[in-house]
């Protein structure tokens, strides 16, 4: 079913005020969408299952704090980010900080091949990635990320600008290879 | 820019889980059950934030570094558009005395020490408590050293102490990485600039102080401008990553997404600065059309190559692009960082003079970071320029 944004309002309304009913519509129409800002952080079909999963729970649980309803996207992505952040940690293996080693470059398969951006905020630190993937992939305005991400805008720019460094320096390096 | 947002394969499981949760959420309803999660919002502090990164000295060498007055001279060879400022700049606040050393007789006639002189920098210094230069709140004290602008830049030296001690493990004795976010707003003769693109280099002397060197450019209309004119650097908030000894963030317990520590407050320093025009060099209008990738201006400094292009379009009404330069030997430059910026770039020299630049607008700025050989800049260029130099 397709909704405009008049449909979708309304439905943020109602869901604001407990209806469960109009809160599962309104996830069904942004599930795909939501699964792939979780699949852009864990990398891992199980994982982002379980994040968006766990972001319709808690987003529910929550809805009645909502005070823009215009904001249920972003406010949403706000918690589907936490959801997937913790995922993330939970699972991530702990290595001793002598066994980590950078990839190797491998043979016949050039880094210009294989590096863009959707492989490249693997190597961004948390919060870098995040701003990344709201402002190019989630394509949120500045004031919208530092709502979702619950930071000053200034944070937000700032963190843009340093993660567009730290992209553009692992691209100059050629140090890491990611497939 | 390569985005794949709407090729990542969604799971054939997706529908049935959300339908789970759904469903599982319906039934709790039933049961009345609610529990609250507070997610609250922040005010909007800051209207940009600088990144610095800060390089970690061993506190032992910190008596050794230069102290506020000479700070350029500590910290321009390492500063990612190095070169001499240190011989060409203004000095805002003249050298401080340390108060622990200084001794009665010792003192100069006016009570100041000679530029260039290395006392340990303490933090208890015989700064005056009225200089326009030096201003404190929260704790945090910035004052603002030297100043130069080459008519593109201005090039700031400030030193910040903060009372609380941070970026230092006691237990191990060891100096921490950290991260430094001064956020607020910065202007030139009323015209707010970019900070946070700005170039931003910093010295960790100790676990209290920082000496710091800034780029920040100059607005467009003010490129090449003669005269003198004022900075004006207001910031509300100062923000700080610290890292532990394996590099990882120490996360902030209130919100994982924000710094390790923040102190607001309020910090308002106005700097004059003449801008030196006797070494650059402008090209202007150097293009007749506005065409995306079109190279319209190109200003040469002893520090840097700037250059202004017509940017393209990335698909979603963003502007998008980069320039890859080279000297007459192939020579790549190193991008600066104009990262949140586009239809600019701006490359350090290094200290060296190219009699050349071999100048290649790429419609894909991660393209023109990872082109490294003029060969493949002009195979991908959507245009190019080679200018000659008269230094």
């Amino acid at each position: 079913m397709e909704l405009n944004e008049k449909d979708l309002l309304s439905l943020v309304k109602r869901a604001v005020r407990g209806n469960a009913e109009a809160y599962g519509t309104l996830i069904t129409h942004y599930q795909t969408y939501l699964y792939r800002v979780a699949f852009l952080y864990v990398k891992n079909e199980d994982l982002a299952l379980d994040a968006v999963s766990e972001c319709i729970l808690q987003a529910f649980q929550s809805v009645r704090t909502l005070k823009k309803p215009e904001y249920f996207k972003t406010w949403l992505t706000k918690i589907l980010i936490h959801c997937a952040i913790d995922l993330f940690r939970q699972t991530l293996p702990v290595a001793p900080m002598d066994t980590v080693q950078v990839a190797a470059p491998q043979p016949n398969i050039s880094a210009e091949e294989k590096w863009d951006l959707y492989d490249a905020i693997d190597v961004l630190p948390e919060r870098y990635r995040t701003v990344i993937i709201l402002k190019y992939f989630s394509d949120m305005t500045i004031s919208e990320i530092a709502y979702a991400m619950n930071i000053p805008e200034g944070s937000v720019k700032a963190y843009l600008s340093r993660a567009r460094g730290e992209l553009r320096h692992c691209l100059k390096e050629d140090y890491l290879y990611a497939i | 820019m390569p985005f794949k947002f709407d090729e990542i394969p969604v799971s054939s499981r997706l529908e049935e889980t959300v339908k789970a949760r759904l469903d599982q959420i319906k039934k709790e309803k039933r049961r009345n059950f609610k529990r609250k999660l507070l997610i609250s919002s922040t005010s909007v502090a800051a209207a940009f934030a600088a990144a610095v990164i800060v390089c970690v000295s061993n506190p032992a060498l910190a008596a050794k570094l230069p102290i506020v007055g000479s700070l350029f001279a500590g910290m321009e060879d390492d500063f990612p558009y190095a070169g001499d400022y240190s011989d060409r700049a203004q000095v805002l606040t003249p050298p401080e005395t340390s108060v622990e050393e200084e001794t009665p007789g010792e003192a100069e006639p006016d009570g100041e020490t000679t530029a260039g002189q290395e006392v340990a920098s303490t933090g208890e210094t015989a700064m005056p408590a009225d200089s326009p230069y030096s201003v404190t709140d929260n704790g945090v004290t910035f004052t603002a050293s030297e100043i130069y602008s080459d008519g593109l830049s201005v090039f700031l030296s400030l030193q910040i102490h903060s009372e609380e001690p941070f970026g230092f493990d006691y237990e191990t004795q060891t100096p921490l990485t950290a991260t430094l976010y001064p956020g607020g707003r910065a202007y030139i003769d009323s015209e707010e600039v970019t900070f946070a693109s700005t170039e931003l280099f910093v010295q960790q002397l100790d676990e209290h102080n920082f000496n710091s060197m800034i780029k920040t450019d100059l607005p467009v209309s003010l490129l090449g401008a003669d005269g003198t004119h004022l900075m004006r650097i207001s910031l509300k908030r100062f923000m700080a990553d610290i890292m532990d000894e394996n590099g990882t963030i120490i996360p902030n317990p209130e919100n994982i997404m924000d710094t390790s520590i923040q102190i607001d407050g309020s910090w308002e320093l106005e700097l004059p600065f003449q801008t030196d025009l006797s070494q650059l060099q402008s090209y202007e209008d150097l293009s007749d059309t506005t065409s995306p990738g079109r190279i319209t201006d190109v200003y040469v400094s002893p520090y840097q190559v700037a250059v202004n292009f017509v940017s393209f379009d990335d698909g979603f009404g963003n502007p998008e692009g980069g320039i890859v330069c080279f000297d007459e030997n192939g020579t790549l430059l190193e991008k600066g960082n104009q990262s949140t910026e586009f239809g600019t770039d701006a490359f350090s020299l290094n200290k060296c003079q190219p009699a050349e630049l071999h100048l290649y607008v790429i419609e894909d700025w991660i393209t023109s970071c990872k082109i490294r050989d003029e060969e493949t800049a002009k195979e991908q260029a959507v245009s190019s320029l080679v200018l000659p130099l008269s230094w």
